[in-house]
């Protein structure tokens, strides 16, 4: 597979960084100041194991397996799923949703206490969360002893409410952990105990799902969620710490086969926005679990079929008689190529972002961006030329011309994982 | 810790501007055709030689914008007539917020219907070239007043109109302005705009810019706003800006006004002494009182009289003015000329009186400086790679906190109030690095009050109502 080398060896002092996702895993040498000075993307071996591909791969870099400091992220098994069950979607609900993206896993569901669980699928984790932290707490209490939760499946179940309903709401799920508030004194959300305990849980999914376990101790040992690990790389480039320089506001779309994660710099949401990022970060994550080329692939072309606007997008992509594509793939008879499939979780998910259409997105005006960097493996083979012409589609006539970076060489992956950020510097 | 210093200069500006000119609003400007227009412009339109020739007496600035060209033509003209020093050139507020179409569609109307759709000038939608004209003949600086978090391509067309002073900063436009705004990418487009204001600047003719110190206009106290003055002189001159206005809003003390000028003037230049910026040229400005005005309006001119009094006594550069309908609306070209005649009349009258000192004076300007030293080497310390970023990481901890600001990402852990003379009081510091010298001294002051058994809101509400009690 593919491999990118400024030198054939590593790179003695340079810094080791490893994803094991769940098609590819990559390797980047990277020297002092964090550039790139080899590179190497392998499909997983399901059948040797991922201790044992690493390993390999390391040993192909010249990289010894038993040092030390190697850093290590993963996605792999397309993050963790979380619900989400509050005293309200408005409040608790958001400030749960955005701890939960800005941890990496995905939330499925946001509901209140009231509703049913519907057809809400099988979540790793079930939070459960609500009100700030008074004693005086009647009618939250009662509504607490009215909660059903036999209808949700979930691996576990996380209170994070009011702390004086802790002890009640324990005795009736006993098997239930209890966390910190992140509401506890106000509604802005500060406190990231959500955060820790779902990143924790992602990680401890990783090991067991994956085999993460098997890796030895010195790789395993500060292994990280990929899309927190995205997030930080973009971070860095928002604040001019990165060889990729945004110069203003920008979006990353990471294209992928189950998800497409958007990381965005917030003064991007509009004001009139139903739903906002968390108080206190400046870049926000969301992701789309249902636009993806390969899990997700189905989703993604039900949603393609029947947009008003597929023939405009077909027309910038297909060359050659786009009614007759046009037909067959709202028939269902047609089996777009990979490249198109990209291009099309590119445009669902900027047209989402766009009219604030998803469970908790905000709305966006993406005539503010001034850069979009497509990142993921699904976005390789796209082209800035094309990319260029789609956003065009959804930004106004009037607006400048935003840039399109594909990150080709993972940068963002790179700075992410690489930064140690602001605090320790 | 990160020091301010001029290694934090922005780089790869060129790529950067030519991404925010690549914006339609700003087509035809060319950074090499503006350097050529700056250079003709008349001198006296720089603040710095304005500023070189001032009186005995502060300079007026009123504030004012209207959306239509036609309308600000005549405001500018009624101004300039009336004796105004500065002109000002108040910007609406979707240009404000970067909604630029949206301000164009309304100007469109306002210019149809006859009717004032904004409430201020939309400058990128009128553009550099129309705006050049709104200014043709004037020898007089033109200050750009707006509330901008994102101003760089804002920027770029004031000075691409020949507007060569601009207000604002990452922290004083955004913390009183904005509920969302990054505060950290509000910073960095504050570099921005200081380092384009920098690239533009000649050692005879640079472009001036000029902080907001009142903030919130809203009890806050003057160590608080001295702390983010300085910080905003820092940042600007790390970028290269060497002509820089520090400013404060009147508090509603005497005392502490007088006390305020002086720290602020002393540390202002301390500091940028210290961390190697001494080429920088520092100018004070006031603000006449910024919170709740009278409505009645022989109540409003005395509170802008004193107010220029005050302006006077504290020998300020510039004195930025209300008018007598501060409390009812925007105010008519006519009487912002009034206001502008009526202060600089009461600034001549009462010129002459040397700064006042007294015990009184001399103890809040020690207790006021401890706190902004205290404040600021609290900030220095803080980890980042640069001055920047220990003052983002400032106002995540709540080293820095702005009482009454909207913005989400302020602390509002800090709790003032007002003692019996009608000084600004801590009466909680909240995370701010105050001593405990210093922070008891503040509950000792504010014990001088004497319904110090009412309500604590109660006690709020009427200090937030100061001027505007029967």
């Amino acid at each position: 597979m593919k491999s990118a080398s400024r030198h054939p060896t590593a790179h003695p002092s340079g810094r080791v960084a490893v994803d094991i996702g769940s098609t590819v895993v990559k390797l980047a040498i990277v020297d002092d100041e964090d550039q790139i000075v080899n590179q190497e993307f392998r499909p997983r071996d399901f059948d040797i194991g991922i201790a044992r591909q690493v390993e390999a791969l390391l040993s192909e870099c010249h990289v010894p397996i038993d040092r030390e400091g190697i850093l290590v992220c993963s996605s792999a098994n397309g993050g963790l799923r979380v619900g989400i069950v509050s005293l309200s979607k408005e409040f608790s609900g958001t400030v749960l949703r955005n701890q939960v993206l800005l941890a990496g896993a995905n939330p499925m569901f946001v509901r209140d206490f009231e509703e049913e669980a519907g057809m809400t699928g099988y979540v790793d984790m079930l939070l459960v969360a609500g009100g700030i932290d008074c004693s005086d707490a009647g009618p939250m209490h009662h509504r607490l002893q009215r909660m059903r939760l036999e209808d949700y499946r979930y691996g576990s179940l996380v209170y994070a409410g009011n702390r004086h309903l802790a002890a009640a709401f324990l005795e009736r799920f006993p098997g239930a952990t209890v966390i910190g508030n992140p509401i506890a004194d106000g509604l802005t959300g500060r406190v990231l105990s959500v955060f820790e305990t779902v990143r924790r849980a992602y990680l401890d999914d990783l090991v067991y799902k994956e085999g993460v376990s098997e890796l030895r101790s010195n790789i395993s040992r500060g292994i990280r969620p990929t899309p927190e690990v995205v997030s930080r790389g973009f971070q860095r480039a928002v604040m001019n710490r990165s060889s990729l320089m945004t110069g203003g506001a920008a979006v990353l779309l990471d294209i992928g086969g189950a998800t497409t994660d958007i990381h965005y710099t917030v003064e991007i949401v509009r004001d009139d926005s139903p739903c906002r990022p968390s108080p206190s970060v400046s870049v926000a994550r969301y992701v789309f679990t249902d636009l993806g080329i390969v899990a997700s692939r189905e989703s993604l072309l039900l949603q393609l079929r029947s947009h008003p606007r597929l023939h405009e997008f077909l027309e910038l992509i297909v060359h050659d008689d786009v009614r007759e594509i046009y037909r067959l793939l709202r028939e269902g008879e047609y089996e777009p190529p990979p490249d198109l499939l990209s291009y099309g979780c590119l445009f669902l998910a900027l047209d989402r972002f766009a009219k604030g259409n998803g469970p908790g997105l905000p709305t966006a005006d993406l005539d503010k961006v001034s850069l979009f960097v497509l990142s993921g493996g699904a976005a390789q083979t796209l082209s800035e030329e094309m990319a260029s012409r789609m956003i065009k589609l959804l930004v106004s006539r009037t607006a400048g011309d935003p840039a399109v970076t594909i990150d080709r060489r993972y940068q963002v992956w790179v700075d992410g994982i690489t930064w140690t950020g602001l605090d320790e510097e | 810790m990160a020091r301010p210093s001029v290694t934090s200069r922005l780089q790869g500006i060129e790529r950067l501007r030519r991404q925010v000119l690549a914006h339609p609003r700003a087509q035809g400007i060319s950074p090499d055709e503006v350097r050529d227009f700056l250079s003709r412009l008349p001198p006296r339109r720089f603040p710095r030689t304005a500023y070189a020739e001032r009186g005995p007496i502060p300079y007026t600035q009123p504030r004012g914008g209207f959306p239509t060209f036609e309308a600000q033509r005549n405001l500018t003209q009624a101004l300039s007539q009336s004796g105004a020093d500065f002109i000002p050139l108040t910007i609406d507020s979707y240009t404000r917020h970067n909604q630029y179409e949206t301000a164009t569609q309304l100007l469109r109307r306002s210019e149809e219907e006859g009717r004032d759709y904004l409430n201020g000038y939309p400058l990128v939608s009128h553009g550099h070239e129309l705006t050049r004209e709104l200014y043709s003949g004037l020898d007089k600086p033109v200050s750009l007043r707006h509330g901008t978090p994102d101003a760089r391509l804002l920027a770029e067309v004031a000075i691409a109109s020949g507007i060569v002073e601009i207000e604002g900063g990452g922290i004083c436009y955004c913390l009183p302005y904005s509920e969302g705004f990054p505060i950290d990418r509000a910073l960095l487009y504050w570099q921005y705009v200081d380092r384009v204001c920098a690239e533009h600047s000649t050692a005879a003719a640079p472009i001036h810019r000029e902080s907001f110190g009142p903030l919130s206009a809203t009890l806050v106290p003057p160590a608080i706003a001295i702390a983010i003055e300085i910080i905003e002189a820092l940042l600007a001159a790390e970028q290269g800006v060497v002509s820089f206005a520090v400013s404060f809003g009147q508090t509603g003390s005497f005392v502490q006004d007088i006390a305020t000028a002086q720290v602020l003037r002393r540390l202002s230049r301390r500091y940028l002494d210290e961390c190697g910026f001494d080429n920088v040229r520092l100018y004070l400005v006031y603000h006449q009182w910024m919170g709740a005005f009278p409505q009645q309006r022989p109540k409003a001119a005395a509170l802008i009289s004193g107010a220029a009094i005050i302006a006077g006594l504290v020998d300020a550069d510039k004195v930025v003015v209300k008018t007598v309908d501060e409390a009812l609306g925007v105010p008519r070209p006519e009487v912002n000329a009034e206001a502008v005649d009526t202060v600089q009349y009461v600034m001549r009258i009462f010129r002459g009186a040397d700064t006042i000192t007294s015990p009184v004076v001399q103890r809040e300007a020690e207790l006021i400086g401890a706190e902004v030293d205290s404040i600021l080497a609290a900030i220095f310390e803080l980890s980042g790679g640069a001055f920047w970023e220990s003052v983002f990481r400032a106002f995540q901890l709540g080293y820095l906190d702005v009482p009454f600001a909207p913005h989400a990402d302020n602390a509002n852990k800090l709790i003032s109030m007002r003692d019996g003379n009608g000084s600004i009081r801590i009466l909680n510091p909240g995370n701010v690095p105050l001593s405990d010298r210093s922070a008891a001294m503040e509950r000792s002051l504010l014990e001088s009050r004497v319904d110090r058994a009412d309500k604590t809101y109660r006690q709020l509400l009427a200090d937030i109502n100061l001027m505007v009690q029967p």
